[in-house]
């Protein structure tokens, strides 16, 4: 089992080593540099030459590349020129960090209890009328971009039916902690609640046809034959059999949230990571760019290593190899 | 001459399983009815559009309400007529889902069926790549795209769209081909000596089509959410190109009041949003199920 895990982190140096190549690439492909916007247009030339050579910016791009690298590992990324002007790219990120982990957790702690309902309910009446529901309800909400959702939701709690806040984080430093987590946590609700609501498209397919493949299998009908309950068949095979390969996806499901975040925070009003990004490229802030993809590039590495480890862990077949 | 008249039994049994399948599910057919019906009304709707629609400006006759100024559903914040945007936006989209569909797809039938029947050293160096690319955050490496090239055409939104997506499609027809390679007519046709690539396109490519249909449905509704999203933040489409996203912006504009009292607004383009990527995937299904021999066997 160490060993499965040991070699499993070994093989994300190479994979941090790639991100950080994309990365890089990416922020190349951005137009201006550092100084844009800092510099003042009669500036002579040769001034700029300096200032971009004292940046180092006159180098070949590998040099670039790992001074970059070098100043990252320090935990210097730079300063924002935009989003919060003259604030360093590390500080913005943490002030954002809380409310996007929160409404994560909550949004798929919710995904996951929302899909696994609807695909027992699903499994369990098979080609019944609330079956066909379930089927509709979760290939529109897989077809159509859920923004679109989103706002539905947004006019219906917020302004019909005003039970949630309209935008904010509800985290106030001059609190007690306590006081800031629980008022962040009515605010988180809405938009980590919607998130869930619509996307447990994947999950439930995958767990549906999963039960339904136990549920023809000959152990279910030599149970049944012996007097079993269908209950207890339920709870006792087939969900286990079932849910193992569900287990897996858990450390997946962090690779998307910051994608997702993108449009609930941006919409919802809410501050967290997400709208950062969203804010950041509408104003042209790399450094908050390139930063961000940072973090989303190691958070994805870290799900895959989470899913790998947790199947390595629930399913002994797994390691063997 | 033999194998002309399966292909005209197959697609005569197609078209005949296609009905089969519609009678027995009344939603499908409700929505590729509506799909269709949506189809003509762009086709016909065309010739209707002016060629400037996109870069008007009637300041006098903008945001005009539902039923003035001869307007059925009143105007843009542009001054253009709402139906007609709506139906060069519908155009757009539809353009764009094919588009992106059409070169994933392409890419991977050749790559994943390559991929599955070659196996070995190139299955492995192609599964790192597409596992690393797939955990990957696709839609903020693509907003960043969309956001430095300061507005896209529609032909440059395709080609990044389809060049950056085909991984997860790539992925499962290598599973499909795996699934056939080790079949007894693939080892029958490498003995008679039948070049791969006569197996791979006539022998393994029949047998994992209807997957793929299915498939290159999801993919086509996948990329017009993908562009009405992305447009809608602002990272899409350049200035002046109508589409669906650009249109539903007015939903960020604008207070929840004016939203909720304004539907005529908001409401037009999300239905038509709704009946084509739902429509799209259903129909996908529906003809999976139409071309699966195994099943409309039984």
């Amino acid at each position: 089992m160490w060993r499965t895990i040991l070699r499993r982190v070994l093989i994300m140096i190479p994979q941090l080593f790639l991100v950080s190549i994309l990365i890089f690439m990416l922020a190349q492909l951005m137009p201006g540099d550092p100084f844009y916007g800092n510099l003042n247009p009669n500036s002579d030339p040769a001034t700029i030459a300096r200032m971009r050579h004292a940046a180092g910016l006159d180098q070949p791009l590998y040099q670039q590349y790992i001074h970059w690298i070098d100043r990252v590992f320090h935990g210097d990324l730079g300063t924002s020129y935009a989003v919060n002007k003259g604030w360093t790219v590390t500080r913005i990120i943490a002030s954002r960090l809380w409310p996007t982990i929160s409404m994560g957790i909550i949004a798929a702690i919710l995904t996951y209890v929302f899909a696994i309902s609807e695909a027992l309910l699903s499994a369990r009446h098979e080609n019944k009328t609330i079956d066909r529901i379930l089927m509709v309800w979760n290939t529109i909400t897989s077809a159509v971009p859920s923004f679109v959702f989103y706002f539905l939701m947004m006019i219906l709690f917020v302004y019909l039916i005003p039970i949630f806040p309209a935008s904010g984080t509800g985290i106030d430093d001059s609190q007690s902690f306590t006081t800031s987590f629980f008022s962040n946590l009515r605010y988180a609700f809405l938009p980590a609640f919607t998130i869930a609501l619509f996307s447990t498209n994947s999950i439930f397919q995958y767990l549906r046809s999963n039960l339904l493949d136990q549920q023809a299998q000959d152990y279910v009908r030599t149970a049944r034959a012996k007097g079993v309950t269908i209950k207890d068949v339920f709870r006792k095979h087939i969900l286990r059999n079932a849910f193992l390969p569900i287990a897996s996806g858990i450390g997946y499901s962090i690779t998307g949230v910051l994608g997702g975040a993108m449009f609930a925070e941006t919409i919802f009003g809410y501050p967290g990571i997400g709208a950062l990004f969203v804010q950041a490229l509408t104003s042209r802030d790399y450094t908050v760019i390139t930063a961000v993809m940072l973090l989303q590039g190691f958070l994805a590495l870290l799900g895959g290593l989470l899913s790998d480890v947790i199947s390595a862990w629930v399913d002994p077949r797994i390691r063997v190899k | 001459m033999e194998t002309k008249m399966k292909k005209q039994r197959f697609g005569a049994r197609f078209i005949k399983n296609f009905w089969r399948e519609l009678e027995k599910d009344n939603l499908a057919l409700v929505t590729v009815v509506l799909l269709i019906a949506l189809f003509l009304f762009i086709v016909i709707g065309q010739f209707f559009v002016p060629s400037n629609i996109g870069t008007m400006s009637d300041i006098l006759n903008a945001n005009l309400p539902p039923m003035s100024g001869g307007h059925i559903l009143g105007t843009t914040d542009s001054g253009a007529d709402f139906i007609l945007t709506l139906i060069a936006s519908a155009k757009n989209s539809i353009i764009i889902g094919f588009g992106v569909a059409i070169i994933i797809t392409v890419i991977s039938v050749v790559a994943g069926m390559i991929i599955g029947y070659f196996g070995g050293w190139i299955d492995w160096l192609s599964m790192r790549i597409i596992d690393f690319w797939l955990i990957m955050p696709l839609i903020m490496i693509l907003a960043i795209i969309f956001s430095t090239a300061k507005g896209l055409s529609i032909w440059n939104l395709i080609l990044i769209l389809g060049l950056t997506s085909w991984p997860a499609s790539v992925r499962l027809v290598r599973t499909l081909t795996l699934s056939e390679v080790n079949r007894d007519y693939v080892d029958a046709a490498k003995i008679s000596g039948t070049p791969w690539y006569k197996i791979l396109f006539t022998g393994i490519f029949p047998n994992i089509s209807p997957t793929i249909i299915s498939d290159f449905a999801l993919t086509l509704a996948t990329s017009i959410g993908i562009e009405t999203s992305l447009t809608f933040l602002g990272f899409g489409l350049k200035q002046g190109t109508n589409s669906i996203g650009m249109m539903l912006t007015v939903l960020s504009q604008n207070s929840a009041s004016t939203i909720y009292t304004q539907w005529w607004l908001w409401l037009p383009e999300t239905i038509v949003l709704i009946i084509l990527t739902v429509g799209v995937v259903i129909l996908g299904q529906v003809a999976r199920r139409a071309s699966d021999q195994r099943q409309s066997v039984s």
